[in-house]
């Protein structure tokens, strides 16, 4: 099996495996953690109930003020119909055409550290959210009273097309034999919207987007972790991490943070000695039964992914049964959505760990590609003759990154899962002893995390 | 703390499977960076699978062409139906270091070393013939542009 990460045509460099001194500071460092916040397991939320102190409202009100939010959808719209067109139109190399890196880099990855650290901005660039907004303002104005109310979101559907949208997506990216195409991202990206709108027109633009819409759902998570929050026309400041605590136990998160862990995982696992053997077993059966090679090796790697996603879910779930047993009265399902806030500072760490090089390097290919969107002979800001400078970040220097952003999202995670049970149990002896094996699900992520980086490109 | 010591012992037995997952090859073996390579293709216990089939064509991988360079054991991968022969091979180098290799291929072709971008036409007749420092560290693919298939991995570690 060809090594896949290369096969996603825009790779022109990938991480080294970091060496097994560093796998093991690093773990030392996960138990000290651990055990260190055991021990200084604080006994009133911290997270749970926090404070918010407001910008100056000039600030507030231009960045929140409706002028705002159209400027923004139609940005995102622009870059929306340019993925298309470059798509479609554009030369059919991944390296050469805007489409894939605009998507896979900066879009997918990108947009990760930008939401963390600036709040849900992608609320604002959604292209999907603003074409919707658009075309409901239009109808109201052309039939009066609507076309008819929307039907109410359905209670049971939570976040689950949310997750299915991100099978999806992820499946295109890492699965299909010419998923860095420009032509199948385009056609992917008509798809996509034609099932958004749909959703859409079912049941409101607002309730699609804060529940069904894959994207959203995706980068909203990661902004609940910033500091800036939003309550109706004011933006102030929050303790990091705080925002989490907020967020809606709708069904299906579970299967969201499952996907967003499992995905990164099997992105890293296919390129493990583990892989190299079972792999093209599965792939080889896959053949026998008439597949043909190409087909054989994505359904091969279809079950790995989704392998990998039921193990995420299964690992975590077994951590909530065991955290069940410490008191009764909840249902597992329950607690489940009660505690899944605590993963995505584990889902953001899978993602920096594995993606931030290729962000800072491809990202770089942005510089030549505005100049040269279609990859013919353009030159439209005089940039298309830049490249890419790979000496911006050493090995050396990438690998003290991972190990410290994953010890990191490690000590962000235990943090949320405490404070939660301070608040769900009525002793905090019994919230520390749930927090064991919370912490046994942290541990396992974490190790996990550290495992693949050793194993990239082995 | 009887579940702390477990994930005590947990994470530190991982750490030690970490290690042992680690190519024996890295730190010790990486003084003339050539010598790597060769050492990779007579220890076939310690590299992938590939080298096996490398060792049955030996004329072909460790003979000279016969405009020799003056380093005595360069690198020479085969692509014989747009395929490396033996698999695709690897190279492994610290930054610094040079990387030597030559390719020969029984039908016209591109060779890509991404990342350092250098190309090189090959083709019967025609051997490519690639000497440069490693100065970008990571992992880089070399290939064949025409086909996108990948001949060589370029590890070049700090």
């Amino acid at each position: 099996m060809i090594d896949v990460v290369f096969a996603h045509g825009l790779s022109g460099r990938a991480d080294l495996p970091i060496p097994a001194w560093l796998v093991g500071w690093a773990a030392a460092g996960v138990l000290v953690v651990s055990f260190v916040s055991l021990a200084a397991l604080w006994r009133t939320p911290k997270l749970e109930t926090y404070g918010w102190r407001p910008l100056p409202r000039a600030l507030s009100r231009v960045l929140t003020s409706k002028a705002t939010d159209i400027a923004c959808g139609a940005v995102g719209v622009f870059l929306f119909g340019v993925v298309i067109w470059a798509g479609f139109a554009g030369v059919q190399s991944a390296a050469d055409n805007i489409a894939p890196t605009f998507v896979y880099v900066v879009f997918w990855v990108g947009l990760v550290p930008v939401s963390v650290l600036f709040g849900d901005v992608f609320h604002a660039f959604n292209p999907w959210r603003a074409i919707g907004r658009a075309v409901s303002f239009g109808a109201t104005r052309l039939f009066s009273g609507g076309g008819g109310a929307a039907l109410p979101y359905p209670e049971r559907l939570g976040r689950w097309p949310a997750a299915a949208g991100l099978v999806a997506f992820v499946w295109l990216e890492l699965l299909a034999p010419n998923g860095a195409e420009p032509r199948t991202i385009a056609a992917a990206t008509v798809v996509y919207s034609s099932i958004t709108f749909l959703g859409m027109g079912l049941y409101g633009v607002e309730a699609w987007t804060q529940r069904g819409e894959a994207f959203s759902t995706y980068f909203g998570l990661f902004a609940r972790m910033s500091v800036f929050e939003r309550r109706d026309r004011e933006i102030g400041l929050r303790l990091p991490l705080a925002g989490l605590t907020r967020l809606q136990p709708f069904a299906g998160t579970v299967a969201v943070l499952a996907v967003m862990i499992g995905s990164v995982t099997y992105d890293g696992g296919q390129e493990t000695a583990l892989w190299a053997d079972i792999g093209p077993a599965i792939s080889g059966f896959f053949d026998s039964l008439g597949a043909g090679p190409a087909l054989a090796d994505e359904l091969a790697g279809g079950v790995g992914l989704l392998t990998a996603i039921v193990l995420v879910a299964g690992f975590y779930l077994l951590g909530i049964a065991g955290a069940r047993t410490v008191q009764g009265g909840f249902w597992l399902r329950d607690l489940a959505l009660a505690f899944v806030h605590s993963l995505v500072p584990i889902a953001l760490v899978y993602v920096l760990a594995h993606y931030l090089t290729f962000l800072l390097f491809q990202g770089q290919a942005m510089g030549y590609l505005i100049s040269n969107p279609l990859g013919e002979d353009s030159d439209l800001f005089g940039t298309a003759s830049w490249g890419i400078d790979y000496r911006l970040i050493g090995a050396t220097t990438t690998w003290y990154v991972q190990v410290g952003v994953v010890v990191a999202g490690h000590m962000a995670a235990l943090a949320l899962a405490h404070d939660r049970a301070l608040v769900l149990y009525d002793e905090p002896r019994t919230a520390v002893r749930s927090q064991y094996w919370l912490l046994a699900v942290m541990i396992g992520f974490t190790s996990l995390a550290l495992w693949l980086l050793s194993q990239a490109n082995a | 703390m009887i579940k702390a010591t477990l994930a005590v012992a947990a994470v530190l037995a991982l750490a030690a499977c970490g290690g042992s997952d680690e190519q024996p090859a890295a730190p010790a073996e990486t003084a003339p960076p050539a010598a790597t390579v060769t050492e990779a293709e007579t220890e076939p216990a310690t590299t992938e699978a590939a080298t096996a089939e490398t060792e049955t064509e030996p004329a072909e991988t460790e003979t000279q062409p016969a405009n020799t360079e003056p380093e005595s054991n360069a690198l020479v991968v085969r692509v014989r139906n747009g395929e490396p022969v033996g698999g695709v091979q690897k190279i492994e180098v610290r930054s610094g270091d040079r990387v030597r290799f030559v390719v020969r291929a029984d039908a016209p072709e591109e060779v890509h070393v991404h990342g350092y971008d250098i190309s090189k036409d090959v083709g019967p007749g025609q051997n490519a013939r690639f000497n440069f420092v490693a100065d970008l560290e990571g992992v880089f693919e070399i290939e064949l542009e025409n086909s996108s298939v990948q001949i060589i991995e370029l590890a070049v570690e700090p």
